[in-house]
C-alpha cells in the first residue's frame, strides 16, 4: 500500500500541486478545486499542504449521509460515487485533514484519489516535498533513523548486569 | 514505580524472535510485519536494535491522534491505541519519534505495544537479555554504580 | 431460525447488518422493516423535495445488496411483536426464533394535538412517500411548523419549488437545539433575505379549514396557506420494545447500557430508538443524527456479536446549507454547558462568523456560519479532548506543529478575530 507522504520542511508554498490537481481533475488552473490545500502561515515560516490521508476507515465515511464514500479494495484509497453526492458538507466537517474539497462547479465534495496510482502533484513538486511511498519504506525508515541515533552515540563502559 | 521495556542492543544479535512471540500472541500468527517490537538492522554496519514502545510521558501519537484512539492512562503509565476506534490515518506512525508505532494494512488500524498487560513476552523470549522488563529506577540505580565504580577504579 | 434479527432498515439498522457480516461471514441475519423499499437516506429527502436529486438517488440500496450481503429482508411488516423470554419474533405472516436481537426502531415525527391537523394538506417528512405525497399536492402557501434542521430545509425546499413559506418557530429563535440565540438571529436573517418568513416566538394553535387546509392559526395572527409541514419535533418508536418489558428512560427512548444492550441480555438497540449517553456531558440525550445512528449500529452488531466494545457517546455534528451559506453545528450549545463556566472565542469577518464554546481549558462545541476550513480540526479537538494550552504548545513549537499540521486550520477559528471591513450581516 503505496501512501502520498508531505515533508513538510521542503514545502516552499509554491502551489504547483494545487494548480496540477485543479486542471487534471477539473480543467481549470484554480487552487479553490485543488484536492490539496496549502495552509500557509507567514509569521511562522510555515507552509503545510493538507490532504487526504486515505485512513482506513475513514470517519468522512462514517459521516457521509448518502453512503457514497468507500474504501477501493485494491488501491486501499478512498472513493466517492459523485454522482450521488448531495453536496451536504458533512464530511468536511468530520475530516480531521482538511482532505475534502467542495467542488463549487458540480456542488459535491471531492477527495484525493491518488490520480490512480500516479499522483500529478507529486511528479511536479519542484522541491520533492510531496512523496509516493510504500508504507512499509516509511515505518523502515523512520525505525533505521532511530537506530542510528542509537548506535551513534557514545558506548558506555557498562559493567555487566543481570 | 512505572516498569518499562529497558533495550540494551549490544546484546541483540538480531534473531528476532521478540518480533515472532510478539506477533503470535498478539495476532496469532508469526509475522514480523504485525509485531509490536521491531528490530532495525543495518547488516554492513553490524548492529541490531531492537524498537519496543517508550510509553512516552506526553507521548506523540497522543497528541496527533484526531479521534482519541491512542490514549494515555494516566494511573499505569500506559499509552494504548483503542483499536476500534482508530481510524487508519497514519498519523500516529508519522509522528512517533522511535518508528514504533506500527500498521496493519489487513485490519487497517494502527497497533503499539500493550507490555502485554504487564508480562512482556519479548523479554521471557529474548535469551541474550537484551530486552528487560524493569523499573527505571532499577536501571538508574544500575548506572550511578556503573559510574561509581568507574570513578573508583580510575587513577586519581 | 436467524441468528440475529435487526428491527429497522435505516441507518442504524443497514450499519449493524453490514458490520456483522463483515465480522461473521456465516451468521444469518433477518431484517424486519416497516416499509417494503430498500434503505433510503431520510437526509436526502428535502434535496429530492427541491427537485436537486432525483427520487432513485435517495435510494442508498438496491434488492440486489441485500442479496450480495446475504440478509433476508422482510418488508412491508408494520406489526412486530417481541417475545423476549422464549426469544422469538412475531410479524404478519411469520414468527422467527432468534439467537440476538437488534432494534433500529428509529423514530417519526410529532404532530401536536391540535384541531385541524388531520384535515388534507397537513404533513410530516420522515418516509419518501411523505416527499411523492407532498410533491402530488402542489403547494403554493405553506406553513413550516418547527425550524429545526428539517425544518429549515423544507422550507427551503419548499420556496425552491416556488411557494410562498412561513417558518414558525414556538421558542424565541430558529434552529434551537443545534444553534445559541445569537448566531440563529443571523440565520434568522439569512432566512429573511432568502425570501423565508420566520416567526419565532408563535406557538400554532390550530389549523382551520373546511376540507382542506386554509388557514394555520397561531397565538398572534392567522396565516393564509394550503400546506402545513409539521416538523416540530421526532419521537422515539420504543412502542414494539415497551410491549415487550424493555425499559424505557426518562427521555422517552429505549434505555441502554454502555454496550448498546437494553435492559433485557441479548437485546440490543440503536439509533434514533434510543437515548445514547452524551460523550461530553455523559448525560443521557437524544441526538437523532444519521453519523450517530450508523456508529451506533456498528458498536451495537460489535457487542452482539460477541467483541465487547463500550459506545463511546454521542458528539453532535450538523452541517447546513442556510440559502447557499454553509452553516455547522459542532458538539454542544450553551444551553447543555454549565452556564457560569462557560466562556466564549468569537469571530466575525465580512463573510464568516463563528462561536467556540470552551469549559475551563476545553472546547466543547462550535457553531460557524460560512466557515469551511477547520471544522475538521475542531471536532477533532473536541473528539480528543485537547486542551486549549495543549494547542498553544503545540503551535509555539515548530517541530510539533509539523506533526500535528492538521490542527493548523484551526488556529484561525481559535484567534479572537474581528474584521473592520464591511459586516455582510447587518
Amino acid at each position: 500500500m503505496k501512501r502520498l507522504q508531505v515533508d513538510f520542511d521542503k514545502c516552499t508554498g509554491c502551489g504547483l500541486c494545487q494548480l496540477v490537481c485543479a486542471v487534471k481533475h477539473d480543467r481549470q488552473f484554480n487552487p479553490v478545486l485543488a484536492r490539496i490545500k496549502i495552509f500557509r502561515y507567514e509569521a511562522q515560516g510555515l507552509n503545510l499542504p493538507l490532504i487526504c490521508q486515505q485512513c482506513a476507515h475513514p470517519p468522512c465515511a462514517a459521516a457521509c449521509l448518502m453512503n457514497v464514500i468507500t474504501k477501493d479494495a485494491v488501491t486501499g484509497a478512498t472513493v466517492r460515487d459523485q454522482e450521488n453526492c448531495i453536496g451536504c458538507r458533512l464530511c468536511q466537517a468530520a475530516c480531521p485533514f482538511e482532505g475534502c474539497t467542495y467542488d463549487y462547479d458540480q456542488d459535491v465534495v471531492v477527495n484525493c484519489d491518488l490520480c490512480g496510482g500516479q499522483p500529478a502533484c507529486v511528479e511536479i513538486c519542484p522541491t520533492g516535498a510531496l512523496q509516493y511511498l510504500e508504507i512499509d519504506l516509511v515505518l523502515e525508515r523512520a525505525r533505521t533513523a532511530e537506530a542510528v541515533k542509537w548506535v551513534s552515540l557514545p558506548e558506555p563502559e557498562r559493567s555487566q548486569h543481570g | 514505580m512505572k516498569k518499562t521495556l529497558l533495550i540494551d542492543y549490544h546484546r541483540c544479535v538480531g534473531c528476532r524472535n521478540c518480533e515472532m512471540i510478539c506477533s503470535l500472541v498478539h495476532e496469532g500468527v508469526c509475522s514480523p510485519s504485525l509485531a509490536r517490537i521491531r528490530v532495525a538492522r543495518d547488516e554492513r554496519a553490524g548492529w541490531n536494535v531492537p524498537l519496543g514502545c517508550s510509553m512516552c510521558e506526553k507521548p506523540m501519537c497522543v497528541m496527533v491522534c484526531p479521534v482519541g484512539a491512542a490514549q494515555r492512562d494516566e494511573k499505569t503509565g500506559m499509552v494504548l491505541i483503542d483499536e476500534s476506534r482508530c481510524i487508519g490515518c497514519l498519523q500516529c506512525i508519522q509522528a512517533c519519534p522511535f518508528g514504533h508505532a506500527n500498521f496493519n494494512p489487513g485490519q487497517g488500524v494502527a497497533f503499539k505495544c500493550d507490555l502485554c498487560g504487564g508480562d512482556p513476552q519479548c523479554v521471557k523470549f529474548c535469551w541474550t537479555g537484551a530486552i528487560t522488563y524493569e523499573t527505571v529506577d532499577l536501571e538508574l540505580e544500575r548506572r550511578r554504580e556503573d559510574i561509581a565504580r568507574r570513578t573508583i577504579n580510575e587513577p586519581a | 431460525m436467524a441468528d440475529i434479527i435487526i428491527i429497522g432498515n435505516g441507518a442504524a439498522g443497514n450499519s449493524a447488518a453490514a458490520t456483522i457480516r463483515r465480522l461473521e461471514p456465516e451468521l444469518s441475519i433477518t431484517m424486519v422493516s416497516r416499509e417494503q423499499l430498500p434503505a433510503y437516506s431520510a437526509c436526502a429527502l428535502p434535496d429530492y423535495l427541491s427537485g436537486w436529486v432525483k427520487r432513485e438517488q435517495v435510494f442508498i440500496k438496491g434488492w440486489q445488496d441485500y442479496r450480495d450481503m446475504r440478509v433476508e429482508i422482510l418488508g412491508g411488516r408494520s406489526q412486530v411483536q417481541i417475545d423476549t423470554d422464549r426469544r422469538m419474533v412475531r410479524t404478519e405472516g411469520e414468527t422467527i426464533p432468534y439467537g440476538r436481537l437488534v432494534l433500529a426502531t428509529g423514530s417519526r415525527p410529532f404532530i401536536p394535538p391540535v384541531p385541524g391537523a388531520q384535515l388534507r394538506g397537513n404533513f410530516s417528512v420522515k418516509k419518501i412517500g411523505d416527499i411523492d405525497a407532498l410533491i402530488d399536492h402542489h403547494s403554493r402557501q405553506a406553513v413550516v411548523v418547527g425550524s429545526g434542521n428539517i425544518g429549515i430545509e423544507l422550507a427551503q425546499a419548499l420556496h425552491h419549488r416556488g411557494s410562498k413559506v412561513t417558518l414558525v418557530e414556538m421558542q424565541e429563535q430558529v434552529l434551537p437545539r443545534i444553534l445559541d440565540p445569537e448566531p440563529a438571529q443571523r440565520i434568522c436573517k439569512i432566512l429573511n433575505a432568502g425570501g423565508i418568513e420566520v416567526l419565532t416566538g408563535e406557538r400554532v394553535v390550530g389549523i382551520d379549514g373546511r376540507e382542506q387546509v386554509e388557514k394555520a392559526v397561531t397565538d398572534q395572527r392567522a396565516i393564509p396557506c394550503d400546506t402545513v409541514i409539521w416538523a416540530s419535533g421526532m419521537k422515539h418508536n420504543v412502542e414494539e420494545a415497551q410491549v415487550a418489558g424493555i425499559a424505557i428512560g426518562d427521555l422517552g427512548g429505549i434505555k441502554v447500557d454502555e454496550h448498546l444492550q437494553t435492559s433485557c441480555p441479548g437485546v440490543y438497540a440503536c439509533g434514533d430508538c434510543i437515548e445514547p449517553l452524551d460523550m461530553l456531558t455523559g448525560q443521557a440525550t437524544v441526538s437523532m443524527l444519521w453519523p450517530n445512528a450508523k456508529r451506533q449500529g456498528e458498536v451495537a452488531a460489535l457487542n452482539c456479536v460477541g467483541r465487547p466494545h463500550p459506545y463511546e457517546g454521542v458528539l453532535n455534528m450538523v452541517t447546513e446549507e442556510v440559502c447557499g451559506v454553509p452553516l455547522a453545528s459542532l458538539g454542544l450549545t450553551t444551553k447543555a454547558l454549565p452556564p457560569d463556566r462557560v466562556h466564549y472565542i468569537e469571530g466575525e469577518t465580512w463573510e464568516r462568523y463563528w462561536r467556540i464554546m470552551m469549559v475551563q481549558d476545553r472546547i466543547m462545541g462550535m457553531q460557524s456560519i460560512g466557515v469551511t476550513a477547520g471544522l475538521g480540526a475542531v471536532m477533532a479537538m473536541i473528539k480528543n479532548r485537547l486542551p486549549l494550552s495543549e494547542y498553544k504548545r503545540i503551535l509555539s513549537d515548530p517541530g510539533l506543529t509539523r506533526q500535528a499540521a492538521w490542527l493548523l486550520p484551526a488556529s484561525q477559528l481559535l484567534t479572537p478575530h474581528h474584521s473592520l471591513g464591511e459586516r455582510f450581516f447587518t
